[in-house]
C-alpha cells in the first residue's frame, strides 16, 4: 500500500512547477519524501508462492520446495550434519507424537508417515540442528553454525533440478516459472 | 524445553522469515504452513502443557522478537 502511495506522490511531483514544488518543500518533511521517492523506485515484491526458494537466514536457511522432493532434501541432511539419531516430533488436530531413530532409517519413516511431511507440523532435530516444516515443502533449517549453509543449499537446488554456485554469506535464490533468480 | 513448546517457537520463527522474503507469500500459505502449525502448538500447551511450559514459550516469541528488532536496526543503519 505504501509503494502504492510513494508512486502516486512522485507522479503527483513532477506535474507541479518550480514554484509549486519549492511550496511544497516547504511543506513536507524532506527525509520522508526522499524516502518515499527511493520506495517508488524499488521494484514492487512479487506476490504468491515460488516452485524453490532457498535463502540464508539469521538461524540457517529458510526453505520452499515442491513437495515430492522433501523426502529427498530430509534424507540428505543426516550425511551433511553428521547426525547419527533423529528425534521428530509431528503434531496435528490430534495431539502430537514423538519419534527416536537411527538416521539411516529417517527414509523409511518418510514413507511411512507421509501426511506428516505433507500437510502436518513436523519437527526434526538432527543433533543440534532442528528442522521445521508446516508441510507443503515450507521448510526452515536453524543451524548452530553457518559454514555448511551454501553446501546445503547447493544440494537442495540439485535436489530440486537446478544448479549454483553461492559465493557470498547471504543468499537466496528463487524459482519462478522455472526460471532461477539469485541474489547474493 | 519440551518439544511441543520448541516447535511452537520455531512456527513463530518461521511466520518472522516470512515477512522478510523478496517476494510476499499467498494469505493461504501463511495459513496453512504457520498460522496453523501456531495454533496447534498454542492449543497443545494450553490442554497439555505446564505454567512453565507456557513461559518458555512466551520467552522464546520474546527472544525471537529480540532478534527481528536487533536485524532492523541493523538493517536501517546501513
Amino acid at each position: 500500500m505504501s509503494s502504492a502511495i510513494a508512486v502516486a506522490l512522485t507522479e503527483l511531483l513532477d506535474r507541479l512547477t518550480i514554484e509549486e514544488k519549492r511550496e511544497f518543500a516547504r511543506l513536507i518533511d524532506w527525509g520522508e519524501f526522499q524516502r518515499l521517492r527511493l520506495e517508488a523506485a524499488e521494484p514492487a515484491r512479487r506476490v504468491g508462492d515460488p516452485k524453490v526458494y532457498v535463502g540464508t537466514t539469521p538461524d540457517g536457511l529458510s526453505l520452499e520446495l515442491p513437495v515430492e522432493k522433501v523426502p529427498a532434501f530430509l534424507s540428505y541432511l543426516p550425511g551433511i550434519l553428521a547426525a547419527n539419531t533423529v528425534a521428530i516430533f509431528v503434531q496435528d488436530g490430534d495431539g502430537s507424537q514423538e519419534w527416536q531413530c537411527p538416521a539411516e532409517e529417517l527414509a523409511s519413516w518418510l514413507e511411512a508417515h507421509p501426511t506428516a511431511w505433507r500437510d502436518g507440523s513436523l519437527m526434526i532435530e538432527f543433533g543440534p540442528h532442528t528442522l521445521i516444516s508446516g508441510g507443503g515443502g515450507c521448510l526452515s533449517l536453524a543451524l548452530t553454525g553457518n559454514s555448511i549453509r551454501r553446501t546445503i543449499a547447493e544440494q537442495t537446488l540439485a535436489i530440486c533440478g537446478f544448479r549454483h554456485t553461492f559465493v557470498g554469506e547471504h543468499f537466496s535464490a528463487i524459482v519462478w516459472e522455472d526460471r532461477l533468480e539469485v541474489h547474493e | 524445553m519440551k518439544k511441543n513448546v520448541k516447535s511452537t517457537i520455531s512456527f513463530f520463527r518461521l511466520l518472522i522469515e516470512h515477512s522478510q522474503k523478496e517476494y510476499e507469500p499467498s494469505p493461504e500459505h501463511i495459513l496453512k504452513r504457520m498460522l496453523l502449525p501456531l495454533c496447534r502448538g498454542f492449543s497443545e500447551i494450553v490442554a497439555t502443557g505446564t505454567k512453565n511450559d507456557a513461559w518458555e514459550a512466551v520467552d522464546g516469541f520474546a527472544q525471537e522478537c529480540r532478534k527481528l528488532q536487533s536485524e532492523e536496526m541493523r538493517c536501517s543503519h546501513g
